[in-house]
């Protein structure tokens, strides 16, 4: 039996079976998928920015945290591990981090853009393949990811 | 946060907001020549995500302008309209009648953005002026997008940095035909405190 998860902001899910994770609209926000192509585990999260400023001492990141990117690409692959997959065999889709005011934002360094290079660098740095990404441009999505076939819907309404 | 807002202050910043508001519903009902109602302020304060929960699952259709407060605080305020709410709008303003927020010439567009500026601009003077303080605001852009996507835009503009948010809303609209929209303030916690000293000087 499928499940639909919903994801919500600065949170995270890691699934498998035939399990459908679907995103709320996102943004500038940043959506973050991995997969595990074997195994059919995957994990999706929707980050706000890019990374923590002030590190506190001693914090430590719930596994179910993802408002930042990096502590967000951390969590879906220990979440991936956990579950039985293979980490060194992820793919990874990037959606979301739009800018939706250019007038007030400017198309560079404004927070959607800045998540999609930190998401970009984190994932490399990881040495996971970025498969396919839909990233940029000024309008919402809605990202709905089914752990049957890694198969990612984006949807949206304007 | 380093002191956490108490719901007294959360009450004075909605009072604040109403003052805002009401320049902006007189400003239209001039404007247009309508009754213009409003209804009391909501309020939305925490976490930026928190916040964003509130609206982020929110994916209809929205009309949205948006522009950036600048001087003694900085802040924003969006104005939010229905796709149906836009269109009478610009109906009202340019004697055209579209369909669908599709048809959008410039003229609708630079109507609507106006609209923005005068409603967005009254309710910012009059907030400069009660509180004493100096403030500017941007010229409002415009975007049509899902509400959800758009909140979390909005938010991350100012609360970026802070990463705690204080959101108000207020819904305005003609007492006739029921056709209004909404008008969010929102300020990062240094943007509140501002506000608070400003106030408290003014009923010492």
């Amino acid at each position: 039996m499928s499940e639909e998860i919903h994801i919500k902001t600065a949170e995270l899910v890691v699934s498998h079976n035939d399990n459908i994770l679907k995103s709320g609209s996102i943004g500038s926000c940043i959506v973050i998928t991995l997969y595990d192509t074997k195994k059919r585990i995957g994990g999706m999260a929707h980050a706000m920015l890019p990374h923590r400023k002030n590190k506190m001492k001693n914090y430590e990141v719930k596994p179910t945290e993802a408002k930042y990117v990096d502590e967000a690409v951390d969590n879906l692959m220990k979440g991936i591990k956990d579950m039985g997959g293979d980490i060194t065999a992820l793919e990874a889709k990037i959606i979301g981090g739009a800018t939706m005011f250019k007038k007030l934002s400017g198309d560079k360094f404004g927070i959607g853009y800045r998540n999609i290079e930190k998401a970009k660098k984190v994932l490399q740095s990881h040495k996971i393949k970025i498969e396919k990404e839909d990233t940029g441009g000024s309008n919402g999505k809605m990202v709905e990811f089914n752990l049957a076939n890694g198969v990612i819907h984006i949807s949206t309404n304007i | 946060m380093a002191k956490k807002i108490t719901s007294f202050e959360i009450d004075q910043l909605k009072e604040i907001t109403n003052i805002g508001a009401g320049n902006a519903s007189t400003a239209l009902s001039h404007m247009l020549g309508k009754k213009v109602q409003m209804t009391v302020p909501e309020s939305y304060v925490g976490k930026i995500e928190e916040v964003q929960r509130n609206f982020g699952e929110a994916s209809d259709k929205v009309l949205a302008l948006f522009l950036k407060m600048h001087g003694d605080l900085e802040g924003a305020m969006a104005m939010i309209f229905k796709p149906e709410d836009a269109l009478s709008f610009m109906e009202i303003l340019t004697k055209k009648k579209k369909k669908s927020l599709d048809e959008m010439d410039e003229l609708d567009e630079s109507s609507i953005l106006e609209v923005g500026n005068i409603l967005l601009g009254a309710s910012i003077t009059a907030l400069a002026k009660f509180l004493d303080l100096n403030i500017t605001h941007t010229i409002p852009d415009m975007t049509v997008n899902m509400l959800g996507a758009i909140m979390d835009t909005v938010l991350l503009e100012i609360g970026s940095d802070s990463e705690e948010i204080l959101a108000f809303k207020v819904n305005l609209h003609f007492s006739d035909d029921n056709i209004g929209g909404d008008i969010y303030y929102i300020f990062d916690p240094a943007a509140s405190g501002i506000i608070l000293k400003a106030t408290k000087e003014k009923v010492k």
